[in-house]
């Protein structure tokens, strides 16, 4: 079975982008879909299969780990600082791309407005 | 296991080219109390059991041995029983309005991605035995008898893998185009 380790840009998909947000805290399989659907409010749903491919991909390229939690008695998944680093910059990366969008939503209002 | 008398065999056409419909399939049979058990030789077997409402999901992937139960325990998580393996394929049931295993597309088209290359692999492989076999007897000019069951027995092999080859390969090539 062939597996594309590595992510072709540094850009992550959206699935991999919430993926690795939600991993700035150490969570479990689950505990990954349901902080997703919570925090974007059902608009996010990632499907099993989705997740176990990026989870597996990402430990690949080397963003997370698995690791044993004695507490929860099951394993759960966390950002390396590699992983750390990569998530930050796509976070800003998308605050800059969403005020991009919120100056052209402005000039669409004013647009409007002056009809 | 099915109790007496209650079991039956549901030919496959072959994942590769059939995934949706055999899925859709099997979901009919459950409607009829005919659940999934197992894979059987080239298809299904069916338990008689009680009339049930699901939808099946194939997924193609191969977790290594420590982490079987991970994969596993993720799709029992996100609602997702499984059903049957067979290799790298998993078959899982669930409830209807289920949410699907594929949640993006990038991730479905590398289901079928990761499917592809031992198929390919094998095709190419029976091919060339194959091939070589009758150039052999070509150069030699006469019949070896094993060398004639060798290149047969090839043939026979790489035809089914070359059709699995490009019934997944036309999947994705649909999956590119959607």
């Amino acid at each position: 079975m062939s597996r594309n380790n590595t992510f072709e840009t540094d850009q992550l998909t959206d699935s991999a982008y919430y993926i690795l947000v939600s991993l700035i805290t150490p969570r479990h399989g689950y505990a990954i879909m349901k902080y997703i659907e919570v925090l974007t409010e059902g608009e996010v749903i990632i499907g099993p299969a989705t997740l176990y491919t990026l989870l597996k991909k990402m430990q690949d390229a080397g963003y997370i780990v698995l690791q044993e939690d004695e507490e929860e008695r099951r394993k759960t998944y966390s950002v390396t600082d590699q992983g750390s680093k990569i998530i930050i910059r796509e976070i800003e990366r998308r605050l800059r791309m969403a005020l991009h969008g919120q100056k052209a939503l402005r000039v669409i209002e004013e647009v409007n407005g002056n009809v | 296991m099915c109790k007496n008398k209650t079991t039956r065999y549901v030919p496959s056409l072959g994942l590769a080219f059939a995934e949706k419909k055999e899925m859709e399939k099997l979901s009919k049979l459950a409607e009829e109390g005919w659940i999934l058990d197992s894979f059987a030789f080239l298809g299904y077997k069916l338990c008689k059991r009680n009339v049930e409402k699901l939808i099946y999901s194939v997924d193609y992937n191969d977790p290594p041995h420590a982490e079987q139960e991970e994969y596993l325990q993720i799709f029992r998580e996100g609602g997702w029983t499984h059903v049957c393996s067979q290799g790298y394929i998993h078959v899982f049931s669930s409830k209807l309005g289920t949410q699907p295993i594929y949640s993006d597309s990038n991730t479905m088209r590398e289901k079928y991605k990761r499917a592809i290359t031992p198929w390919r692999t094998s095709a190419v492989v029976f091919s060339l035995i194959a091939s070589a076999s009758i150039v052999l007897q070509l150069v030699f000019q006469h019949d070896l008898l094993l060398l004639n069951m060798l290149g047969g027995l090839a043939l026979v092999l790489a035809a089914p893998s070359l059709m699995t080859y490009m019934g997944l390969v036309l999947r994705l090539r649909q999956l590119n185009k959607g």
